[in-house]
């Protein structure tokens, strides 16, 4: 089998790379080791849209404030759930509030020029912005969103699916050479034969690289993040931090488009399989933002963690192979690569250009339509069907299982994913009859559900 | 006559059911399960209470009440409507959350909180072979009985004290608090205190009351933290009797009381809840409250002030 793209890796970026390329007249095909598309890093982030991004020469620096401008077509376009806000550093003591001026000024020299409004807000402004938050003051940077990453993981993916892209899932890339004009990439369900490969394989991207002989060294940093039931605050809210220390550096207070809260992340150094989340993780946390607000009765409901690829240089590194231009690796897309992905991919495009690769114009791109759940019906008082309630948390129904699994979900945390399910503050008082309907609907037998794959088993008999 | 909507056909919501239809009102309980008696549904005895309510009462199976955007609705297979402020909620308990009860480490399949392996049993489905229990109450010590009875193998971990009563024979039990989970695509091993337990399954089985809808009254385990059912019973024959009585007593009380500052002149009787028991004093009377909560008859005063005695 022969395509013009091969892209391996189907996390945010290697989906927003086949997106791009969805739009012109080329065979894609997109594989992924995980049985469902963003399943790696694109699992454990907390779904923020970011602006400030020190260093602010780098790349990801640059990218980010590109994707950032991006993101508001394509949460309009693909039908994904996208709330803009700001994001206020607040200052806790004297010393930060001393500060605040000199971090405004250096702020806005930077942002300002992008067209980000940052400005100084008072006490007493900061009190009405957010009754919820202490402090003495802050600088309020727009342009921050937060987004519903696993619906755009979906919509993505469901987009890619209906203009032609093909995936291979539970697939291993063993190995890859470049011979005369092609690549040959080499996995454990056989060869496949393209022109062109892009390696946004994420936490394997470095492992990817080395099958053309290129060399980069990856550590994994590991993201905590605390997830509350409720609404904290109407904005990112984070304790200014003029000397970050590397194990409090990062995170903040975020309103998710769901409707809780997360605390988070912390960073710390890990391995690449390791997602736990330990007592100190939760202590940093704790400390570093439950002082932060006045009311915080909150039920905590999930402990979670991401892992991300940290290159050597901290930096995004987005190149084509030393052995040849028909490969391009896009290694260590750490933080912030959700708000960068959209850039990374038009570059990614350009660069297949610049390559060689011939893009026309596709004349029929089909466009996808928005996942409408029964909850949406009801409050916009459209008559409903299959409205059968599994988990009243977050007014999941049997329809909305339904069109999860349309749209491509065969795992449990795939349906979970695209519709909240047992998310809410039970976490899964609703699981027994999920299981049940879930596994009904999928047409297999609730032994056979997996929670995401391999020995994620679920029930016996 | 007002026409009351009761979320949740468990023991309280029966309860409260059958004693408004029996003082003639029009009345029906909507049950998000396809069975009664929610947790109460393994407690030994409660089948005759479930059963001959479920025989008087007009419950509809399957109809779920729904928080969205902060307007309530009651929604089944083809509709829904909004509900008013005569639905009450009697929902029961919710599972405290791993990191609630600083459970910490990985998140694998096999975490289960108590009301899904609930349902699971109901489908003649098991959630593991190798089960730890996390609970510190008389529904973890059936669940884990059940489970037993299926063939599983389980270890039922105490975090308090808990007087079983001898209900669970062969059930292997730990004194102590569940720490970490370890588990890549299940779960492998529960530490519990200082010692790894090798598991594939770990339950969670410690409650407390919630309401997930605020703005509406709320009636048993939803409200009460109490194990008993007994009270869980009473509670809805109280909050009857405080719904419909035209005649009421005011209460003044430092320690919470169900079903409020407010209580029908008729059945003078609330319950008092003092996690862990102790004493209050009511009207300078003195009375003892054992378990998390105590039904208490008040006399026939206007006005009752009820006072914990600090030990």
């Amino acid at each position: 089998m022969s395509y013009d793209v091969v892209v391996i890796g189907s996390g945010v970026v290697g989906l927003f790379v086949a997106y791009e390329l969805a739009q012109y007249e080329v065979r894609i095909l997109v594989i992924d080791r995980n049985p469902e598309p963003g399943f790696g890093v694109s699992k454990g982030h907390a779904g923020v849209i970011h602006v400030v991004q020190p260093p602010f020469n780098s790349l990801r620096s640059k990218l980010a404030i590109e994707g950032d401008r991006y993101y508001d077509n394509v949460a309009k376009r693909l039908h994904v759930r996208l709330h803009r806000l700001g994001a206020l550093l607040v200052a806790e003591n004297l010393g930060h509030l001393i500060a605040l001026p000199a971090v405004w000024f250096i702020l806005n020299r930077v942002y300002g020029r992008h067209g980000f409004r940052v400005r100084l807000v008072g006490w007493r402004g900061l009190r009405k912005m957010e009754p919820n938050v202490r402090g003495l003051g802050a600088v309020y940077v727009d342009g921050y969103g937060v987004i519903n990453s696993f619906e755009l993981v979906s919509q993505l993916y469901y987009f890619c699916k209906l203009n032609g892209v093909e995936f291979l899932f539970n697939t291993e890339v063993r190995g890859a050479r470049v011979s005369n004009d092609e690549v040959i990439v080499i996995t454990d369900k056989g060869e496949y034969k393209t022109h062109f490969l892009v390696n946004a394989a994420g936490l394997y991207s470095a492992d990817v690289a080395r099958f053309f002989g290129d060399n980069y060294r990856l550590d994994f940093g590991k993201g905590a993040m605390l997830v509350f039931w409720g609404k904290h605050t109407n904005n990112i809210v984070a304790p200014l931090q003029l000397m970050p220390s590397p194990k409090t550096k990062g995170g903040a207070i975020i309103p998710t488009v769901f409707g809780t809260t997360i605390w988070g992340p912390s960073l710390s150094i890990s391995d690449r399989c390791d997602r736990s989340v330990s007592e100190d993780d939760i202590r940093i946390l704790t400390r570093k933002f439950g002082g932060l607000l006045r009311f915080r009765d909150y039920i905590p409901i999930r402990a979670y963690a991401g892992v991300r690829p940290i290159p050597e240089g901290d930096d995004f590194i987005i190149t084509y192979s030393k052995q040849s231009k028909r490969v391009i690796h896009l290694v260590g897309i750490e933080s912030p690569g959700l708000t960068a992905a959209p850039a990374i991919a038009r570059r990614v495009i350009s660069m297949l250009r610049d390559a060689g690769l011939g893009l026309r114009v596709k004349g029929n791109v089909r466009e996808v339509e928005p996942m409408i759940l029964i909850k949406d019906l009801i409050r916009s008082g459209k008559d409903i069907s299959d409205g059968e309630v599994l988990c009243p948390c977050m007014g999941v129904t049997k329809a909305d299982i339904r069109e999860a699994i349309r749209r491509g979900a065969k795992t449990l945390d795939g349906v979970i994913f695209r519709t909240g399910l047992g998310m809410g503050v039970c976490q899964g008082m609703c699981l027994g009859l999920a299981i049940k309907v879930v596994s009904e609907e999928l047409g297999i037998k609730p032994t056979e559900l997996r929670k995401s794959g391999g020995d994620s088993w679920l029930v016996i008999q | 006559m007002a026409s009351y909507t009761i979320i949740g056909a468990g023991i309280a919501g029966l309860s409260l059911a059958f004693e408004l239809a029996r003082l003639g009102f029009s009345v029906r309980v909507i049950e998000h399960r396809d069975y009664a008696g929610g947790i109460n549904s393994i407690y030994p005895g409660m089948g005759e209470f479930i059963g001959s309510a479920v025989r008087s009462v007009d419950i509809e199976y399957g109809n779920s009440a729904v928080s969205i955007n902060d307007t309530y609705y009651e929604v089944w297979k083809n509709g829904y409507r909004e509900l008013d402020n005569n639905a009450i909620v009697a929902t029961g308990f919710r599972t405290m959350t791993p990191p609630e009860l600083g459970i910490y480490g990985d998140r694998p399949a096999g975490i289960y909180p108590f009301h899904a392996v609930l349902d699971l049993l109901r489908y003649g489905l098991l959630p593991g072979r190798n089960i730890v229990i996390y609970g510190d109450n008389i529904y973890a010590a059936l669940l884990g009985k059940s489970l037993l009875e299926k063939g599983c193998s389980v270890t039922l971990v105490l975090p308090n004290k808990l007087d079983l009563g001898g209900a669970i024979k062969d059930v292997r039990v730990l004194r102590g608090r569940v720490k970490y989970v370890k588990g890549l695509g299940r779960v492998e091993r529960v530490l519990v205190n200082e010692e790894w337990v090798n598991a594939d399954t770990l339950v969670i089985s410690m409650f407390k009351p919630y309401n997930p809808f605020p703005r509406l009254r709320a009636v048993g385990q939803a409200v009460i933290e109490t194990y008993d059912p007994g009270i869980v019973i009473e509670s809805g024959r109280i909050l009857a009797g405080e719904l419909v009585g035209n005649e009421h007593m005011l209460i003044d009380s430092d320690v919470p009381v169900f079903p409020g500052n407010r209580v029908s002149r008729d059945s003078r009787r609330v319950i008092v809840m003092l996690k862990g028991g102790g004493r209050v004093l009511i009207n300078d009377k003195e009375y003892v409250i054992t378990g998390d909560a105590e039904v208490i008859e008040l006399p026939d005063t206007d006005k009752v002030v009820i006072r914990r005695v600090m030990q």
